[in-house]
Formats: C-alpha cells, sequence, structure tokens
C-alpha cells in the first residue's frame, strides 16, 4: 500500500516543478531539429523557465564548423581582378590567379569537367575573370557555402542559435545571385548569428551596414539628387514598421537620409560618401531634421510598431501561423521595454501557455526535413553538398531567397512537387539493402542515398518502437503503421506518414 | 480503405449519377496556351532584324546579320535565317510578332526579370504568386486534370505560389512510375498544417490515377521533326498528355541557352533553329490530335539584349524584345512598334514599346474570358493579336 502511494506522491511533485514529457519534446522540436531523449529527461525535472534558460545560456556568437576553403582563394582572385580592373594591377597577379583557381579546382574534386577548363582558360583574361567568378559561384561556391552552414545545424550543439540565424537571413532576406560576392555572403551570415540573440538594435545597424545588404538594396546606388529608394522602402516594410505603418512621403525623405551610404568593393567595408549625401532636412514619421541614416534608424525603433512586427514574424515562425493578437502584443511590450533584446522576446515566447499548445501546427521547411531527419536517425552525411542542393529543390536555396520577402514558408513548402521530392526521398534514404553507388553529384537524391549511412540497429539501441514513434511524429500517424516489419522498413512508414512533415 | 477500392467506390458512384443527367456544361471552349520560356535572354535585334536601319550594322559590326542573309517580312524587318518556318508562317498569316516588348525601369538580372515576367509585377513590386496562378480558380472549366503543368523544370515559374492543381514533370511514364506510393486520405482534419498535406496527397493521387488510366494506351503521333535539344522531350511529354485526352488549359516549356555573352553567332543560329523546329512540331502535332484551333503558342523571356555588340561577339543584357505568337487563336502579323535604335537608355538598351503585361491581359481576355481581373483592369490596351 505504501510504495504506491510514494510513487503517486512523486509523480505530482514531478508534474509541479517540471515539464511533462510532450513539453519536452515540443520545446526540442522548436528550438531545434529533433528530439533527443536524454534532453527530454533533463527537461522534466525543469520548470519552462529554467529549460528555456539552460537553452539561452548555450547559444553561440560563432560557428563551430571551420569556414570554407575556398574563401580566401576567393578572396584573392577577386581582390585582384578588381584591382586589374582599375588599373592598379599587374600581369604578374595572372600567375598567382591561376594558382589561386587551381587550389579551388582541387578542393572540389567533382567539378564537372567543361566547367575546369573554362574556368582555366577564363583566368588568361583579365576582362572576363569577374564572369567566371560569378559562374563558379552560383554553380559550385555557392552550393559549399550552403553545404557548410548545413554541417553547422547538423553539428552544433545550439541548434537554437542556428534557427535564430536562419530566421534573422530570412527576415533581412539577401542573395548571393544579386551580390555575387561569396565571402561577403558568408560573413553577413556570421554576423547574423553574431547578433542572434543580441540587441535588435545592434543587430538592424549591422546589417544595414553590411556589404552584402548595400549591394542587395542599391544602397550603392543611392545619392544625393538621384536616391534609390530600395532599402528605404523594404527597411520600413519588411525589416521593422510593417506596412501601413509610414507613408510613401517617409520612404521618399528616408531615402534621402540614407544617401551617401555606400560599400568599397575591395574590401567589402561600409563607407560614408559625404559628397553623395544630402545634407537637407527630412521629416521622417513626424520628426524634422538634418537626418543621417542612422538617424532614421532610430527614429523607426523608437516606434513601438516595430517590437510589434518582428514579434509577430517570430510567433509565425516559432509558434503558429495563426496569430494571438493579445499574447503577441504583450510580448511586444516586454520587448519594446527592454530595449529590443532579443533573448528576452524569445523567453516570453518559449514559457508562454500557447506556445505548449501549438504542437503539430508548423510544417518542416526544408532545412528541418534534411537536419531533422539527419539528427533524428543518426544519420551521418560523408558530404553535405548534396543535402545543399537537395534543400534547393525542395523549394529552399539557403543565401539565395527568391525576393527581399524571404521564402513564403508555412504551407508554401508542400506542393505537388515538393511533396514527391519528399516522399521520394524519404522513400530512397530508408531503403533496405541500399547499394552502395558512387555518388552522382548532378542528382542529389541518389547522391545523398549513396553518402548517408543510416544505422537502424544502432537508432533503436536504446529506445522502444513506440516511443521511437512519439518522437518522431508530433502527432499520431495518419496511416496504418504496420508492426510486424524489419526496423528500416518499419520506420520507413513512418517518414512517409504526412504527419512526419509536421512539427 | 485502401485507395483502389476507395477510387472504384467513387468512381463507379460518379459514372451512376452521371448516367440519367448527360448534363452539358455551358460550352466553354477547352483552350490550351502553351508557353514557351527563352532562358537566359534572347537576342530579340538577331531574331527580328531592321536590315535596313544603318544604326543596326554599326551597334553590330562582327555579329550583326548581312542583309543578303535576312528572310525578308518587308522593306524595313526579316528574320534571322534559321527561322525559316517561322517566316513561311508570318507568310500565310498564322504568325504574329509583337515588337518591343519589356516594362518599365527593367532590371537586368535574370533572376530578378525573370520573377517580374512570371509575376507580373511592377519592377519594384514584389509577389509571391505567378500571374497564372493569380488567375487559377478563373482557369479552366473544373473539369481539367490539372490547371497546368511544367514541363522539364523544378520551379513552378507562372504557377508559383501554387500548392496544387500544378504538376511538374519531365514525361509521363516517368512521372507515373515515380510516383506509385501515394495515398488517398479521409480528410476530415480540423489542424490546418495536417488538412493542408492531405490536401495536396490527395489531389496528386486523384490526378495521377486519372492520368495513369488514360496514358498508359496513348500512341503518340509520328514526329520524325523534333529539335536536336532537351525541349523535344518536352514537346513529346506535352502532346502525350494531350492525345491521351486530358484537358490541361496552361503548359510551359523552356529552351535553355540563351544568355549568349560570348561568340554569339552560331550559338544563337543553333537556339533559334531550335525555337523554329520547336514551333513546327508543335504546330504538326497539336494538329492531329485535333487540338490545334483552341491552342496559342507565347514565347517569353526574361529580357532581351543589348544593341551594342560587346568585345567578345556576343551581348550583355537587355530590355526590349520580340516575341512570337502562333495556334488556332492567333491572328497573324506585326504587332506593336519595333524599338528605336536612336534613342537608347542610360545603359544603351532599347525602349519598350508595348508592356508584357498587355498580353498577359489579353490572353486573360481572348483565351481565357476572364474580364475582372487585377491584370485586365490595370491593361486595357491591348495588342490585339488573338481573335
Amino acid at each position: 500500500m505504501k510504495y504506491p502511494i510514494i510513487l503517486l506522491c512523486l509523480v505530482l511533485m514531478q508534474s509541479a516543478l517540471g515539464m511533462s514529457t510532450e513539453e519536452a519534446r515540443h520545446l526540442q522540436r522548436r528550438t531545434g531539429f529533433h528530439v533527443d531523449s536524454k534532453l527530454t529527461k533533463k527537461f522534466e525535472s525543469m520548470t519552462r523557465e529554467q529549460a528555456v534558460d539552460f537553452l539561452m545560456s548555450r547559444t553561440r556568437t560563432t560557428p563551430l564548423t571551420p569556414q570554407p576553403k575556398w574563401i580566401e582563394h576567393f578572396e584573392y582572385i577577386y581582390d585582384a581582378a578588381i584591382r586589374m580592373k582599375k588599373g592598379q594591377g599587374q600581369k604578374a597577379d595572372i600567375k598567382k590567379i591561376k594558382q589561386r583557381t587551381e587550389q579551388i579546382i582541387a578542393l572540389f574534386p567533382n567539378i564537372p569537367k567543361p566547367l575546369v577548363s573554362k574556368l582555366r582558360t577564363a583566368m588568361d583574361d583579365e576582362k572576363k575573370i569577374r564572369r567566371v567568378l560569378n559562374m563558379i559561384s552560383n554553380r559550385l561556391l555557392s552550393k559549399s557555402l550552403q553545404a557548410w552552414w548545413l554541417e553547422e545545424m547538423h553539428k552544433t550543439e545550439s541548434p537554437l542559435t542556428e534557427r535564430m540565424t536562419l530566421f534573422w537571413h530570412n527576415h533581412f532576406a539577401t542573395s548571393f545571385k544579386k551580390v555575387k560576392v561569396l565571402p561577403w555572403m558568408y560573413s553577413q551570415n556570421l554576423l547574423l548569428r553574431r547578433h542572434a540573440f543580441g540587441s535588435f538594435k545592434d543587430l538592424l545597424r549591422d546589417v544595414s551596414k553590411d556589404a552584402a545588404m548595400l549591394f542587395y538594396l542599391d544602397s550603392n546606388k543611392n545619392v544625393k539628387g538621384a536616391p534609390n529608394e530600395n532599402f528605404a522602402r523594404e527597411v520600413m516594410e519588411l525589416f521593422t514598421l510593417g506596412e501601413g505603418n509610414y507613408s510613401e512621403k517617409d520612404i521618399k525623405e528616408a531615402a534621402r537620409a540614407f544617401t551617401g551610404w555606400n560599400v568599397d568593393r575591395l574590401t567589402g567595408d561600409y563607407v560614408f560618401r559625404h559628397k553623395q549625401h544630402d545634407e537637407g532636412n527630412k521629416t521622417i514619421l513626424g520628426q524634422t531634421g538634418k537626418f543621417y541614416g542612422d538617424d532614421v534608424l532610430n527614429i523607426i525603433l523608437q516606434n513601438k510598431k516595430t517590437a510589434e512586427f518582428i514579434t509577430k514574424k517570430i510567433w509565425k515562425e516559432f509558434v503558429s501561423p495563426e496569430l494571438n493578437e493579445a499574447k503577441i502584443n504583450a510580448i511586444a511590450t516586454t520587448f519594446f521595454e527592454s530595449g529590443y533584446e532579443i533573448k528576452t522576446l524569445m523567453r516570453e515566447v518559449f514559457i508562454s501557455d500557447e506556445f505548449y499548445k501549438s504542437s503539430g501546427q508548423l510544417i518542416k521547411s526544408p532545412v528541418d526535413l534534411l537536419v531533422g531527419t539527419i539528427k533524428e536517425f543518426d544519420i551521418e552525411p560523408v558530404n553535405y553538398l548534396p543535402y545543399a542542393m537537395m534543400a534547393g529543390r525542395l523549394g529552399m536555396e539557403l543565401f539565395d531567397p527568391p525576393n527581399v520577402k524571404g521564402w513564403p514558408g508555412g504551407e508554401k513548402w508542400i506542393n505537388t512537387s515538393t511533396l514527391l521530392i519528399r516522399k521520394d526521398l524519404m522513400t530512397r534514404l530508408f531503403r533496405v539493402g541500399e547499394k552502395k553507388e558512387k555518388a552522382n553529384m548532378m542528382n542529389p537524391m541518389q547522391a545523398m542515398a549513396s553518402m548517408s549511412t543510416l544505422d537502424m540497429k544502432a537508432v533503436m539501441k536504446d529506445r522502444t518502437r513506440s516511443q521511437m514513434l512519439e518522437e518522431v511524429l508530433v502527432l499520431k500517424p495518419v496511416s496504418e503503421i504496420e508492426d510486424k516489419k524489419k526496423d528500416i522498413a518499419w520506420a520507413r512508414q513512418i517518414v512517409l506518414d504526412p504527419v512526419y512533415q509536421l512539427r | 480503405m485502401k485507395r483502389r477500392d476507395f477510387l472504384k467506390t467513387t468512381l463507379s458512384l460518379s459514372a451512376l449519377c452521371m448516367l440519367p443527367f448527360p448534363v452539358m456544361a455551358l460550352a466553354k471552349e477547352k483552350k490550351i496556351l502553351i508557353l514557351i520560356e527563352l532562358k537566359g535572354g534572347n537576342d530579340g535585334l538577331n531574331t527580328l532584324i531592321p536590315f535596313s536601319d544603318p544604326l543596326y550594322t554599326k551597334l553590330r559590326p562582327s555579329i550583326g546579320i548581312k542583309e543578303s542573309e535576312v528572310l525578308k517580312l518587308n522593306s524595313k524587318l526579316g528574320f534571322h535565317p534559321s527561322l525559316k518556318f517561322l517566316h513561311q508562317s508570318f507568310k500565310s498569316n498564322q504568325l504574329a510578332i509583337l515588337q518591343g516588348v519589356g516594362y518599365a525601369n527593367p532590371n537586368l538580372s535574370h533572376f530578378r526579370s525573370i520573377d517580374i515576367w512570371e509575376t507580373a509585377t511592377e519592377s519594384e513590386e514584389y509577389s509571391d504568386q505567378g500571374w497564372l496562378q493569380q488567375l487559377s480558380s478563373k482557369i479552366g472549366d473544373g473539369k481539367e486534370l490539372v490547371k497546368g503543368i511544367i514541363v522539364g523544370d523544378n520551379a513552378f515559374g507562372p504557377f508559383r505560389g501554387a500548392t496544387s492543381e500544378v504538376l511538374v514533370m519531365d514525361n509521363p511514364k516517368r512521372f507515373l512510375r515515380k510516383n506509385a506510393k501515394l495515398n488517398l486520405y479521409e480528410n476530415k482534419q480540423v489542424l490546418p498544417s495536417l488538412k493542408h498535406i492531405l490536401d495536396v496527397e490527395n489531389s496528386l493521387s486523384k490526378t495521377i490515377e486519372e492520368l495513369r488510366t488514360k496514358t498508359e494506351k496513348v500512341e503518340l503521333p509520328e514526329m520524325n521533326d523534333l529539335p536536336q535539344d532537351q525541349v523535344a522531350g518536352m514537346i513529346k511529354a506535352l502532346l502525350s498528355v494531350l492525345a491521351a485526352g486530358h484537358h490541361v488549359p496552361v503548359f510551359k516549356i523552356s529552351i535553355g541557352g540563351f544568355d549568349t555573352h560570348t561568340e554569339q553567332l552560331n550559338q544563337h543560329a543553333r537556339l533559334l533553329s531550335v525555337l523554329d523546329q520547336t514551333f513546327q512540331s508543335l504546330e504538326k502535332g497539336l494538329k492531329q490530335i485535333g487540338v490545334w484551333k483552341e491552342s496559342t503558342l507565347l514565347t517569353y523571356s526574361e529580357f532581351g539584349r543589348r544593341p551594342a555588340e560587346n568585345g567578345s561577339r556576343g551581348t550583355d543584357h537587355g530590355t526590349a524584345n520580340v516575341h512570337f505568337a502562333m495556334g488556332g487563336t492567333v491572328r497573324g502579323g506585326l504587332y506593336g512598334k519595333q524599338p528605336s535604335l536612336s534613342n537608347l537608355d542610360g545603359e544603351g538598351n532599347m525602349k519598350f514599346t508595348t508592356d508584357f503585361k498587355s498580353i498577359y491581359s489579353e490572353v486573360c481576355q481572348k483565351i481565357f474570358k476572364i474580364s475582372d481581373a487585377e491584370i485586365v483592369k490595370k491593361n486595357k490596351k491591348l495588342p490585339g493579336f488573338l481573335t
């Protein structure tokens, strides 16, 4: 008689103090890419606040994965090409450019042969260097940069850091296709991670003056007398206030205030060109003065609509597409009053009741699906390139969102084309006795399968099938899961179930 | 319930219902729009050539087409020698030539400019919805297989933003083989995310089943003059879907390689003969299937190319361009105005004379009988190339 009572007391105490198993799993799915049984146990002994503080204490400001090796070579070639164009280069540079080109080629044993010969011959002609650099950037190096980030997402101990960096990448969207200088996309990524959980004020200021952004939104073309409104418009519409909270006049005036902002083509550093700056008075959101660009950002930040806009977007990304206006406004107020501390904002979201009632309301992005699958099933990719290509096929080219609005996301991730690819991919990864053919890099599906090892025995070692099912699927499966199957075939049914697409 | 059983029941039920009521839907014609994307930006000035303009030869000393080689249309304009079939078609009043097509504040980036074309926005606007997706609910008669099929491409292009009712495929047989593992679910989900996924999977299952039953037995018409290019496979795919008796209001196929920055003479000649043969084989195939009368072929491309040749005997990104339309719905002739070579913009590009959105507007009204769409209201002046 005694023991059951003690046991009952223990269970009650536990539930009073700690998170439920479901809550512990939910927190992991939303702040990371998968559910880890050990972490679930840990969270079960913690309150929501403790668990969230634990996650926050682990966030990083730098990546774990080393910088891709070609970046240094790229920078050298780029630098030399720009100098030669300016007439500062010497003929001897051509030889060094060729050496660097060979070093890049050596890094990618899978470069298609025609591309290699194109690269080699083009480096003879200084006029063609930039164009060829763009060509390999588009076709090869961009994929490698995407692979670098996917590796970081996979290996980091703070997946929340990567989720947040990805959120900011989608928010302050820029694309290598316009920016073209890939090292700038890389350094922007470092910037976003550095500020991911810092102050939104700092983030906004720094990302606005970042090379990739200055190029992407034409700040370099915004000069006194001939303003280019691109940045002024998007900073208000998409980065801070949101549509309806400013006028066309505000944009025009702000564009004048931003004149003079430019970028050093050689170093990628922000420069202010006094001669190009419009010194006159500007009236922006009701305030008048001889404003500079930084003043505009400050005026925008003084407006609480900015905190509301960011909070709403965080809600859509981390909680649900259904907006709880009252809760969002309350969190936005806290965020605003904290002076835009991102940690405060995220903490409020992750401890809210609404957050824990939103299981399954989000659809996995291609990155969620890919990184989630390799983490959930301990798949060890030999090479992340085919994963990067696969994300592209599924509609998510990292460093290349479709436009400044970012990826539409949500339900748009799943259409007749991407659903089939997602299913094909799962079938391929969870195939019994998959023959390991040589990877064909032109066929990401085949390359992924042949470069990934799935050891179901190890995956199932410390967990029962029913535990696994609950960890992998956020809701009960909608298809019939037959139990009388070998582990891999059994697991395949789970990853093919529509519920596997949710988180 | 297993998928096949479910389908059997629904099919036989609907068959029973149909019998006593041979409902004739108000005869809405089954129009077919076939879009041909010329990827990379076609050099319109070496496609439709203003051979009598001395500026043409001056701007293009090494890549200009000689007057003696031009297939003349009138005293000023002529076709590139590769366009033999299109030349014939123009003379027999079958081909519509749309001149000077472009838009205000042109963007010279491939990616951004094709976005503008495919979403039908102004140069500074962004939309996640393709222009045909915006009209999707008004396209078709409800009995179509899907609203559109994108052949040989992964992206939805002008249907971007769609989640169902649009398919992408290389060829129908391979598509059917690959996609055998779909389910049909009873979908009473209240959770929007899950409901959406089941909706997409269900609609795909039904479409594939329908495609399968008809397509497996199809014999394609004899095609022996297909272009030597990847587009040949796309043409076959498109024709085999139609030959199976499916109705699909929109197809998109594409020809790649038009970004001719260097040594473009031979390259461009080849590309244009691929384009020429694409029109020829589509006309032949569609006529054999018996759907030429309701078909419209229409080209598009992100931009034209710069009038002045560059230093590598190629051309850089430009603006205004020439486009073609042909089919049972098309009134042959020259439309719009050829842009002037003496009045170029700051980048040395031609100024457009016809907004591409007015072409779309006409397609909406004449082909799909849509009069209340935004694009129609905003673009009232039509080129007039459709009957």
